[in-house]
């Protein structure tokens, strides 16, 4: 007989740190119904969780979970993935923690491709430690740390990607959790690195990118007449045009994995085999230093 | 829907005009307001079930988007320059 | 007749003084003598003074030493900078190319070699060094034929011209050094005849880190360490495993902390600044009680300090480094059997008291090449131990979501789950946490969670301390790491003069095995410690925990080059009085 998987199992008992209305919980339960929906069993999904308001996800998430220090979600998650490559692997942060203090580790995910989604709750501020400028902050934003408005221009997440060859880029909006759920469930059954940017906004320090601003401002790519997803130039060309201000999925091109590639990388899990040494072995290995 | 009485006590007072004028509202007015706000956010398709009304936010939950088992919640919310406080939440039965 | 001599070549960087070194290593190492080959770089790839130095004994030797018997130069500056070694009686075999001169006062003898002619006589203008290998066979009297088979090896695949002008270079090097020497030579007690490895101390422990199970190795560039991520790329997927260059160091150490989450064997391998850069990372393995094994092949700090020089100033570090407090384990290999051992250890350790295990190794043990007995590496030896990790049976019994991951219990150590295994659901962080892993700042729980954290390193057992020499000593010698030949060497140096010297070699450093110290420490009239750095950190680190103030005393080295044997000797002598 074959487990069903509901969202009950998703679920924990814990109370919400989060603010009320916060776009986390839109995301949240997305991600919740996407694993239900996926019938993926709690104990072989790995959740990787960043420092900030989204890394609290993990506290209310009923799976693997590890909470790692700032910005290192994705390094994390590689080490998980290639120790036991039978696991769903998602790493979630947010947009302090992955384009701020762990950009550099962004951009080698991107380019590494291992079987993974990459989950960003971007709300343009820092809300954890109350309302400092984020990356991608817009200019002129006035926060405690940018009294003047701020003066540097915003990281371009979705650009990056693009730009860097990976095969999945997308963006959803918290406020629209169906489409959330869709495009979460192709991230998760892409294979390779998969990142997944959410407009989450943040209710309580940010009054400018609000969820009637981002209602109004957002265009669903399918609502672009010949919008292809396989077009990398015609998905920049489009993120440019609209500045970001675009939901679905942007761009998916089916290749290899890192895991595809590696040599000699085997289909049983790493974590799965037999780690003694045979005698003959180091026998071998200390013949080649005669 | 029950907590329309709790929700006007905490709109009472503080209530304000798109100037930042204070707003007094009658014992009525304050009700009449709070039973609409509950009305407006539970009928609501929209995620997340949030309303500004009379310069105040507010922002409701159903049972298990906040906290698994608990009530419908709606909170009400003032921005004081920085950021949006919470002045209260009140338990509502659908 | 000589039980043991030292040879030595010298150049530019990038001439092949490294290969030099490397094929009269092998060849010496596989007629029977114990060999250490240590090679001395510059961080440039190419120019600058380098040199190659070998030791070679009919009994083991696990330190250079400061004699000489025979030096080649390819360069005027070989000469000066590294003549003044070469003992009385001895040889230089310097390049005619370059017209070289003796500098006053200098008592060895000079072989003026065409090498860079006779090299294009054999028609291969690159064999310089297999030359000058032939006219080391002559000085130090060796048979030609080991050189022979080993040419074969290394040149056979490239066909039978070049290993015919390859043997053509070594005999007219030979011959040259045998008319014009006429009998100045060494006359050298023969090896025995055992064929022995010779390696790196990066690659055996490599080779160990392999045997006792990494199958994750994640790391970033770095000298000295880079021998180590290197080798293991070329061989662990052979055994199923994977190693990544990572961005950083902060993302080597973070991948092998989720590999170890999932229920690897992970690694990382670095030095002093990689290590700086994973100090905020060490306190989230602890925290969220991850296994980890980090391998510090400590350089000359601080800052980018000498990147190819020695010193052992990493150790306060290891032991305290990252924000808060933590329990870690630090273990140092002194020899080189033990750089394989001590892996074993490591990944037990780490696996058992789910906390991260520093490796102190350092850069002489890590870059020197040293011949190892076959025997005295035996898996027969070795265990695997994983520690407790629940599995599905125990975990039949937990209620959704509810796995005490961190249970407080009378050890310190709480069942472990790992990804996969149904029920064993649970929130690693390096949050304060209860016991099943959610966050809370609860004064009771946190106080629970520290103590228990704590506790878990108080069952720990046998250090590993081992100790040489006199019943009684007047004087103890106490070290750890790669000094341990060069005092082994002064002691009995000392032993010879009739001095009562004892020598104790820490290899657990932390926690410090008090229990195994004390006895000795006790019967000591004086200490000295010997360690490569400026401050005496182990000698702090003693005294902090365990007192003996007015016994302690510092021999101290962080020139960037390793300790001679002598000059520990003097040091003991003038602490003795």
């Amino acid at each position: 007989m074959a487990i069903t998987v509901t969202m009950a199992d998703y679920r924990t008992a814990e109370k919400s740190w989060w603010c009320p209305g916060c776009g986390d919980f839109g995301v949240l339960s997305a991600l919740q119904k996407t694993l239900v929906d996926l019938q993926r069993l709690p104990h072989e999904v790995a959740i990787i969780a960043g420092i900030g308001c989204s890394g609290k996800i993990g506290n209310y998430i009923n799976c693997y979970n590890i909470h790692t220090t700032h910005g290192r979600t994705l390094p994390v998650a590689t080490g998980i993935k290639l120790a036991n490559r039978d696991l769903t692997v998602i790493a979630a942060g947010g947009d302090g923690d992955g384009y701020a203090i762990g950009m550099g580790h962004f951009m080698h995910a991107l380019r590494r491709n291992v079987d993974m989604t990459y989950l960003v709750m971007d709300n343009h501020v820092y809300g954890l430690t109350k309302g400092q400028v984020s990356p991608t902050s817009d200019a002129g934003f006035i926060t405690s740390s940018t009294p003047q408005g701020n003066l540097e221009k915003p990281v371009r997440p979705l650009e990056l990607a693009l730009a860097s060859g990976v095969g999945f880029v997308a963006q959803g909006f918290s406020g629209w959790v169906p489409q959330l759920i869709e495009i979460l469930k192709a991230a998760i059954e892409y294979r390779g690195f998969a990142l997944v940017n959410v407009i989450s906004p943040c209710v309580t320090y940010n009054k400018v990118n609000t969820y009637d601003y981002y209602r109004e401002a957002l265009t669903k790519v399918e609502d672009i007449p010949g919008y292809d997803e396989k077009d990398r130039l015609g998905a920049l060309k489009t993120v440019m045009e609209r500045e970001g201000l675009v939901t679905g999925i942007l761009y998916r091109e089916e290749g290899p994995a890192l895991e595809d590639l590696l040599p000699g990388f085997r289909e049983e899990p790493i974590v799965s085999q037999d780690l003694r040494f045979r005698q003959e072995d180091l026998k071998a290995l200390l013949e080649e230093h005669r | 829907m029950s907590g329309a009485k709790e929700l006007a006590q905490i709109i009472r007072g503080v209530a304000h005009d798109e100037k930042g004028r204070p707003l007094p509202l009658t014992p009525a007015e304050a009700m009449a307001l709070a039973e609409e706000v509950l009305e407006t956010l539970f009928s609501s398709e929209e995620w997340p079930r949030m309303l500004e009304r009379s310069g105040l936010r507010f922002v409701a939950f159903l049972p298990e988007e906040w906290e698994l088992g608990s009530p419908a919640l709606v909170f009400a919310q003032q921005w004081d320059g920085q950021s949006w406080v919470n002045l209260g939440r009140v338990e509502v039965s659908l | 007749m000589l039980n043991e001599f030292a040879w030595m070549v010298g150049g530019q960087q990038g001439e092949g003084i490294e290969s030099s070194g490397d094929i009269l290593a092998t060849v010496l190492a596989r007629q029977g003598y114990h060999v250490y080959g240590y090679r001395v770089f510059s961080s440039r790839i190419k120019g600058g003074h380098t040199s190659y130095r070998v030791r070679a004994s009919t009994r083991p030797v696990r330190t250079p030493n400061e004699d000489i018997h025979l030096l080649v130069a390819f360069d005027q500056e070989t000469i000066d900078i590294e003549g003044p070694q070469v003992v009385p009686g001895g040889v230089i075999a310097a390049d005619s190319h370059f017209k070289p001169q003796l500098p006053p006062g200098l008592s060895a003898n000079l072989l003026d070699i065409p090498l860079t002619e006779l090299a294009k006589e054999s028609g291969n203008p690159l064999a310089r060094n297999v030359v000058a290998m032939g006219a080391t066979a002559y000085v130090l009297s060796l048979r030609l034929e080991p050189f022979h088979d080993l040419i074969r090896d290394r040149w056979g695949r490239k066909g039978e011209e070049v290993v015919a002008q390859n043997i053509q270079a070594l005999e007219s090097g030979y011959r040259f050094a045998e008319e014009n020497l006429k009998g100045l030579r060494f006359e050298v007690e023969a090896g025995d005849g055992r064929s022995r490895p010779a390696l790196l101390g990066n690659y055996l422990m490599s080779i160990g880190a392999m045997a006792a199970g990494c199958r994750v190795m994640a790391a970033y560039p770095i000298t000295p360490a880079s021998d180590i991520m290197e080798y293991l790329v070329r061989k662990l997927p052979q055994y199923g495993g994977v190693v990544l260059q990572m961005e950083d160091e902060i993302a080597a150490i973070t991948t092998c902390i989720g590999a170890g989450f999932a229920g690897a064997r992970a690694m990382t391998a670095t030095a002093g600044p990689g290590f700086s850069l994973m100090q905020e990372a060490l306190g989230l393995a602890a925290t969220a009680e991850i296994p980890l094994v980090i391998v510090d092949v400590q350089r000359a700090g601080p800052s980018t300090g000498m990147p190819t020089k020695v010193e052992q100033s990493d150790l306060m570090q290891m032991i305290y480094g990252t924000h808060g407090e933590s329990p870690r384990i630090v273990l140092a290999p002194s020899t080189m059997e033990d750089a394989f051992y001590i892996m074993f250890d490591a990944f037990n350790l780490a696996d058992e008291y789910q906390c991260p295990v520093i490796v102190a190794s350092d850069l002489m043990l890590g870059v020197s090449l040293q011949t190892v007995e076959d025997e005295a590496l035996d898996l027969s030896q070795v265990e695997w131990r994983r520690g407790h990790v629940a599995g599905e049976e125990e975990l039949a019994a937990v209620k959704a979501g509810n796995f005490e991951r961190y249970s407080v219990t009378a050890s310190g150590i709480s069942p472990r789950s790992l990804p996969g295994v149904p029920k064993g659901q649970y929130l690693a962080t390096g949050v304060e946490h209860a016991p099943t892993g959610k966050v809370t700042e609860n004064p009771q729980n946190r106080v629970a969670q520290m103590d228990k954290r704590a506790r878990k390193l108080s069952s720990l057992k046998g250090g590993g301390t081992r100790y040489y020499g006199a019943e009684d000593p007047e004087l103890l010698l106490l070290s750890f790491g790669s000094t341990f030949g060069a005092v082994e060497e002064a002691r009995e140096a000392l032993e010879a003069l009739g001095k009562k010297v004892g020598h104790l070699v820490l290899r657990r450093l932390w926690p410090l095995p008090a229990d195994e110290l004390q006895p000795y420490l006790d019967k000591a009239e004086k200490v000295l410690v010997v360690e490569l750095n400026s401050t005496g950190q182990l000698r702090h680190l003693v005294q902090m925990h365990m007192g003996y103030q007015e016994k302690l005393h510092s021999a101290l080295k962080y020139n960037g080059l390793p300790f001679y044997p002598r000059e520990i000797q003097l040091r003991a002598e003038e602490v003795m009085g």
